[in-house]
């Protein structure tokens, strides 16, 4: 009988768990280790699974909500093969609710044709106090959706995955294409700004009161509000779209 | 000659090839011996690879002492079916970190490979390829019990992974009405 080898410590193997697992009984489940758990398991579930699953114990809501958890999920779930979607909204049941839906697209050569229905929409979520009337989806940019309301002058910014959202600031008041008229003068853009780590929406408008064109940003991490990109001013000749439905350019200005 | 065996498991340790030594022989933790080919077995396993480059295995079997013998002979399995399905290395993509490397969905033989198994079976083997650094084979566990937990409850899911609710009854109250929408009526 030779002597046998033990196995080294590598540096893949993850610090064993200090409680051994209790062997299968029909009260007592496996246990994995953390490491694997988040890393692998978690980010390969849907963002509304991951969501409820902050509700498993606190070491899980502290994984699924840290920088690293959402990270990692996207490009795991980036990866996934998925067919193109297309993300529309419309009132929801409640009065003054706005529900967003996707809907798969498939192209001719998608192997789909096998007499199914071709696309049919998931409710995404459902945000009250968000009037589908008067809305513009303006783009997005990293699993975030730029929303305005121009009657009321105001910008959202939605996860359609989470559901979590946050309203921008009160800004300044575009000018009107048409008196009384429902379109402005004005377009946004989302995007990210990788330095600071921060996404950031820039609108460019015609002011309602000088009539002048003018460029704010806003920043969605630092809060300071809206203030006007540094540098030059707006060249008169840079219109806004008139349009209800904005460009969707994305812009990480400073 | 003598390996260590466990209680009438005889019949089931395979004998060690003296003069084949394209193989390496493995032991689990309960005594009983697995024959997988030194090709595959360095090319899936950092770990097997570096015991294999530093030869410390050990011909009449490398202990693997974290690894019951039915995740080992999953694990060889999955060793054996890989080598006779994948033509190139393409696939392979051992020593790349789980976020840089692109994940591709596992092939038919592989859902079957994983389907087939018990859930403590798939538990165990997440285990033994994450131990062994077996990159491919953790993605692919770790994918089906991803797809395991669409659509469960927090409950359901404490009860698969064994986790105890440490949250107050209030917090927890609070934290489904924070995100009611992730919740299905139940």
């Amino acid at each position: 009988m030779t002597t046998t080898t033990t196995m080294p410590e590598s540096p893949a193997s993850p610090p064993r768990a200090t409680t051994k697992r209790p062997r299968h009984g029909h009260d007592a489940a496996p246990s994995l280790p953390d490491e694997v758990i988040v890393d692998h398991i978690l980010t390969r579930v849907p963002a509304a699974d991951a969501v409820r699953f902050r509700a498993v114990c606190r070491n899980w809501r502290a994984a699924l909500t840290s920088d690293h958890f959402t990270r990692s999920h996207q490009t795991v779930r980036a990866t996934a093969a998925k067919p193109p979607e297309i993300v529309f909204f419309a009132p929801g049941a409640a009065a003054g609710s706005t529900a967003f839906y996707s809907s798969r697209l498939y192209n001719s050569t998608t192997p789909q044709n096998d007499g199914s229905s071709p696309a049919s929409a998931t409710e995404l979520v459902t945000v009250s106090d968000l009037r589908a009337t008067d809305l513009v989806m303006s783009g997005g940019c990293h699993g975030l959706t730029l929303l305005f309301e121009p009657g009321e002058s105001a910008y959202h910014v939605i996860n359609l995955s989470t559901g979590e959202h946050v309203s921008l600031p009160p800004c300044a008041w575009a000018n009107r294409a048409i008196p009384y008229g429902p379109y402005v003068l004005s377009s946004a853009g989302l995007g990210f700004h990788a330095a600071p780590n921060e996404h950031k929406v820039v609108r460019l408008f015609e002011d309602g009161w000088t009539k002048r064109p003018r460029c704010e940003v806003h920043g969605l991490s630092s809060g300071e509000g809206w203030r006007p990109i540094a540098g030059e001013e707006v060249p008169r000749r840079a219109s806004p779209a008139g349009h209800r439905c904005s460009s969707t350019g994305a812009s990480t200005g400073t | 000659m003598e390996v260590d065996k466990g209680k009438g498991e005889a019949e089931e340790t395979r004998k060690v090839a003296e003069a084949d030594r394209d193989t390496v022989t493995l032991k689990s933790s309960d005594g009983k011996l697995f024959e997988v080919s030194k090709e595959a077995a360095a090319r899936l396993s950092t770990v097997l690879a570096g015991m294999i480059a530093g030869g410390s295995i050990d011909d009449n079997g490398t202990d693997l002492k974290q690894i019951g013998s039915e995740a080992l002979e999953n694990v060889v399995d999955y060793c054996n079916k890989h080598a006779n399905s994948i033509p190139s290395a393409a696939l392979i993509s051992s020593s790349i970190s789980f976020n840089t490397a692109p994940f591709k969905e596992p092939e038919e033989w592989e859902r079957k490979f994983v389907d087939r198994l018990s859930h403590d079976a798939l538990f165990d083997l997440v285990e033994a390829a994450n131990f062994l650094g077996m990159e491919r084979l953790l993605d692919v566990t770790c994918h089906k019990i991803s797809e395991m937990m669409k659509g469960k409850s927090p409950d359901q899911i404490r009860e698969v992974f064994n986790i105890k609710n440490d949250y107050t009854k209030e917090e927890l109250e609070e934290i489904r009405q924070e995100l009611a929408w992730a919740f299905y009526d139940d």
